[in-house]
């Protein structure tokens, strides 16, 4: 048995990178499968905050490669989730600190001992997101319904081709359903007709995710959240079942709210 | 910037594949055989052989495009050696393009039996088999796949493409620019200074269009594109877009 490395990249900046790699990590490892995220933003790291390790690190990537600890000891598992564990990036150092070959030895060292790696990407298309490119067997791409986003990706895109990696798929974030039906947004037919690529999965604009990342409390461990439950469909399809995609609906207003709640106590339902 | 593979037939496609390590791959892999390069005390001098035009070109193209081009290409003094070719005024217009393209200045060199200086050779019918003013080469730079962001051709004759050119992405070509696709990035046909080239295209939504030394740019108001095939050519000094008609 070896892990499938995944890379989560985007090009742009504060599109949700490492908010996706953390919820596709607690996903698959609520589904019981042995998950590594490796933060390889190295200087502005953000994974353990999202998934609340912070206080937890001893050790970091930039030790790892440079043979002060362990991979073992780097390693930090999850509180909530066993299956689940970290890799933090190094605040100290730049990208520079660590280079390509490192990456591929490090994953391959990881390989035996989990079913997923998650790479969190860093923004850009230097030396940090070849960094993270080099070990990938599969590649996603965040984006958001903004023309600026989708342009980033679409050059991600071409790079990804370029290092001779299998077609990324894409997931489409922060979809706000109501501004797409005013036509003040992209629709995902929009991004995936400029993109074409295989969308893997749309998450909606959800305040539980700002609140839960705050928490370090990643929305997927949450039932009730649109959000969390689109992540948890995103886990499904990597691991090859065929999910249908859900039709958002807007939930702004608050009439809506109370007859989605009425319809459904736990919320969201689609 | 220009990145060739050798395919089986020479090399003739020249793609858009743009990566560090497949430039890594190429520049070992390929050595020219229609020009050669020689460094002396003084300078670097560029042969050029008899053989046909375009890949004299297309080898000169990406010979500019490799990763060391810039140490190399540094020199001093750059003399051209034309040989016992005669160059037409065309030609000689392409190759100045090339290298102006890159910034390169050069001074042709005379070997004795012929001068080669723009404008006074003999174009030579012959190689073209049209008396048309507009130019024609031999062969067509065919990028088999969409171009995305970034990613650019830039290619002394005419430039195919069988997908999109994205928003973010650039052709630059001496002849015409045909796209099986949409384009939305920018397109320079005739950039040698042809303003007969054409840009013909499934959909024309460019950022900017240019042919030979004529501009034009997407309104500034966002626009629904209009569906269908459409072919774009300078007409009395300005750039017009008009649907394809189908001959019969």
């Amino acid at each position: 048995m070896t892990a499938t490395v995944i890379t989560i990249t985007s090009g742009k900046g504060g599109v949700g990178k490492t908010t996706t790699t953390a919820n596709i990590g607690v996903a698959l490892a609520r589904r019981g499968k042995r998950v590594a995220c490796i933060d390889a933003d190295i200087g502005l790291r953000n994974l353990d905050v999202v998934l609340g390790l912070e206080n937890r690190i001893v050790y970091d990537i930039v030790d790892v490669v440079e043979g002060r600890a362990r991979l073992r000891q780097a390693l930090i598992r999850d509180k909530r989730l066993p299956e689940l564990q970290m890799l933090p990036a190094a605040q100290t150092r730049d990208k520079t600190a660590v280079n390509p070959q490192q990456m591929l030895k490090l994953t391959d060292d990881l390989r035996s001992e989990v079913d997923f790696i998650l790479i969190d990407s860093p923004a850009g298309i230097e030396h940090g997101f070849k960094n993270a490119i080099a070990p990938a067997d599969r590649v996603i791409i965040v984006t958001t319904p903004e023309v600026s986003a989708v342009r980033d990706a679409d050059r991600i895109i071409g790079l990804v081709e370029a290092a001779e990696k299998p077609k990324p798929q894409l997931i489409l974030n922060r979809l706000r359903p109501g501004m797409v039906k005013r036509g003040d947004m992209l629709a995902t037919e929009d991004v995936l007709e400029i993109l074409a690529i295989d969308l893997i999965g749309i998450v909606p604009e959800d305040e539980s995710i700002i609140t839960s990342a705050n928490r370090g409390a990643p929305v997927a461990l949450d039932d009730k959240a649109q959000a969390g439950l689109a992540y948890t469909r995103i886990a499904a399809r990597i691991l090859g079942q065929d999910v249908p995609f859900a039709v958002f609906e807007d939930n702004s207003t608050l009439l809506k709210r109370f007859q989605n709640w009425f319809r459904n106590p736990n919320g969201g339902g689609s | 910037m220009l990145i060739g593979w050798k395919n089986p037939k020479g090399y003739d496609i020249l793609g858009c594949k743009l990566s560090f390590d497949t430039r890594e791959r190429f520049d070992v892999a390929w050595t020219p055989t229609m020009i050669t390069l020689k460094s002396s005390g003084d300078g670097l001098t560029i042969t050029l052989s008899d053989g046909p035009w375009s890949k004299v070109l297309a080898e000169l193209a990406l010979e500019l495009e490799r990763p060391r081009a810039v140490e190399i290409f540094r020199a001093p003094l750059i003399r051209i050696e034309t040989g016992e070719r005669a160059l037409t005024p065309l030609q000689v217009e392409e190759l100045a393009w090339l290298l102006e393209l890159h910034d390169i200045k050069f001074e042709w060199s005379s070997n004795g039996t012929q001068t080669p200086l723009p404008g006074l050779t003999e174009p030579r019918t012959t190689e073209h088999p049209t008396s048309s003013a507009v130019a024609v080469w031999e062969e067509a730079a065919l990028c088999p796949r969409t171009l995305r962001s970034g990613q650019t051709i830039r290619y002394a004759g005419h430039v195919a493409v069988m997908g999109d050119v994205n928003a973010g992405a650039e052709i630059v070509a001496a002849g015409d620019v045909l796209v099986w696709g949409r384009v939305r990035g920018v397109v320079h046909a005739g950039a040698s200074g042809n303003d007969n080239a054409v840009v013909g295209a499934l959909m024309l939504a460019p950022t900017q269009l240019r042919i030979g030394k004529h501009i034009a740019r997407a309104p500034d108001e966002l626009q629904h594109p209009q569906r269908g095939p459409e072919i774009a050519r300078v007409r009395e000094g300005r750039i017009i877009i008009e649907g394809w008609k189908f001959k019969d």
